[in-house]
């Protein structure tokens, strides 16, 4: 038998999936061969190394973003279900970066509660100001039916497990936590702790979106590795219309320190000065006046 | 020492898995059939079950953790979308790994249209000189080795993480894949010397050697054609 003709059962052999007689073969070519069994050799040291760091892996995700997604995935589902009662119409198409939803028809009924809290959170979190960044001159009223995409992009923001397709916005620049702490000095807002809010808050992720009409800032909190907070500011004052941050436009929308709670989800929008903010969170999980308070801390905010 | 704590860890580990299944295959079938019925709570217990091998057998193939969190997620959304196909003829494991390893290797493919890997992030050769001897030295070593598993071909690649990650045998193997037992046996055989040589940067072993030859023979009829 010669080298090349053993190299299989060498292998099998380290695995012990060969028969007594092939491993009988291959124990005699080892006893003569060096070649082979430095081979041997080389290959079981690479395994039990590979064993060992491959088997070492983080925190799979949980269940609740699982199922979070599955709400995400139901809602698309019934999102467009609507859409087809209404009629072509009011069909929006639906915008790159945004799952398609399995072809499954999510129809437990327990999740339908799921479905109008979500709904309502993302109207009233980013339905103002994504609609209002994307049709400037757009007057948008409470009674303004959300676009298709506005709740999926919440949706992607508030869950942890998904990175936000931001593009529908404008042009999206992730930041890193360093970068977000300084960003220029025209920014209007300014991120209060170091990686952090009280509470145990953690900066997640943050993104500048450079929209038609402004700049804006973007950045999720986390904490025990779940997001928990989304806050949204101007920072920058180039194009100072049009966004959460100017009062006026604020008042025009209604969105004047309006609080809601729908179902598990707490959505607090306000203004502060030159800051304006939203936060969503899931009730039971953060102490949304406490950030809140924070953020409202004059001590904490770098006005123009 | 630490190596030897780590190992124990990840023995533990597998331990547990295994035992969760075969101690309740019950459980996992009335799971299956809740599943099947559209009823989520099924594929909760499902999720908590298989979370940990399918979460990793992503991270290996895909090679970063948030894309590999995001795959873990869809195959558990396809379970639940496509479990009235499975027959109950081979484990659910079995049928489960299937979609894992599907849903990646599409994913790669996609991914493999769009992107290269740059030169800085090929590993530096391993200098068999410098055999591990700490715990320091063995982290670093397989750090390389993961790197060196990520540049393999997908194929290669697959077969080492079913093989010496999920520690699966080759019926396993085979009937995830689809393929005969003999293939499995080949190709891990082939699998295990890429690596060797992108890892240790050792010059071609007989199989390369082998393998060289035989492209070499072909570019030549390739040639004459």
């Amino acid at each position: 038998m010669t080298c090349d003709d053993l190299q299989n059962d060498l292998s099998s052999s380290l695995d012990g999936e060969i028969d007594a007689t092939r491993a009988r073969g291959v124990s005699a070519h080892l006893a003569v061969c060096e070649r082979c069994r430095a081979t041997r050799a080389a290959w079981a040291q690479q395994s039990a190394l590979l064993r060992n760091a491959g088997r070492r892996i983080p925190a799979p995700p949980t269940w609740e973003r699982l199922a979070h997604r599955i709400d995400g995935a139901e809602d698309r589902a019934r999102h467009a279900r609507i859409s087809e009662d209404v009629g072509p119409a009011a069909r929006a198409p639906r915008p790159a970066g945004i799952a398609t939803p399995p072809a499954r028809a999510w129809a437990a009924p327990r999740l339908g509660w799921r479905f109008a809290a979500g709904a309502a959170a993302a109207l009233v979190l980013l339905g103002t100001a994504g609609v209002f960044l994307l049709h400037p001159g757009r007057m948008i009223g409470a009674h303004t039916a959300p676009d298709a995409m506005i709740p999926a992009l919440v949706r992607q923001l508030v869950d942890g497990g998904v990175r936000p397709d931001l593009s529908v916005l404008g042009a999206v620049t992730p930041v890193s936590w360093e970068r977000f702490a300084n960003l220029p000095h025209d920014a209007r807002f300014s991120p209060v702790a170091p990686a952090g809010l009280p509470g145990g808050y953690v900066f997640d992720e943050g993104w500048v979106i450079d929209s038609r009409v402004c700049r804006m800032v973007c950045a999720r909190y986390k904490k025990d590795g779940r997001v928990v907070a989304v806050l949204q500011a101007e920072s920058s004052n180039v194009a100072p219309i049009c966004t959460l941050a100017n009062p006026q436009c604020c008042r025009i929308a209604g969105m004047m320190c309006r609080r809601s709670r729908v179902g598990r989800v707490d959505v607090v929008q306000a203004t502060h000065g030159g800051l304006a903010l939203t936060v969503a969170a899931k009730t039971g999980e953060t102490d949304i006046d406490a950030v809140m308070a924070t953020l409202s801390a004059d001590a904490h905010l770098r006005k123009d | 020492m630490c190596a030897v704590r780590v190992r124990v860890a990840a023995a533990a580990a597998k331990g547990e898995e295994s035992v969760r299944e075969n101690e309740s295959p019950d459980r996992v079938s009335r799971a299956i059939d809740a599943c099947a019925a559209g009823r989520l709570e099924g594929l909760e217990h499902l999720y908590e079950a298989y979370r940990s091998p399918v979460f990793r057998t992503c991270l290996r193939l895909l090679g970063d953790a948030p894309s590999a969190e995001d795959a873990a997620q869809e195959v558990f959304l396809r379970v639940f979308e496509r479990i009235g196909t499975f027959d109950r003829r081979a484990a659910f494991s079995t049928w489960l790994y299937r979609l894992t390893v599907n849903h990646c290797l599409n994913l790669l493919e996609r991914a493999q249209r769009r992107a290269t890997l740059p030169m800085e992030d090929v590993p530096e050769p391993h200098d068999p000189a410098r055999e591990p001897e700490s715990a320091c030295l063995r982290a670093e070593g397989e750090t390389l080795l993961l790197r060196a598993l990520e540049r393999l071909p997908t194929d290669h690649r697959t077969m080492l993480v079913l093989r010496e990650i999920e520690e699966l045998s080759y019926r396993e193997i085979a009937d995830i894949l689809e393929v005969p037992v003999g293939t499995v046996m080949s190709r891990l055989c082939r699998a295990r010397e890429a690596l060797r040589r992108i890892w240790i940067g050792d010059p071609p072993g007989l199989l390369s050697r082998k393998a060289e030859d035989s492209a070499g023979a072909t570019g030549s009829r390739q040639e004459r054609t």
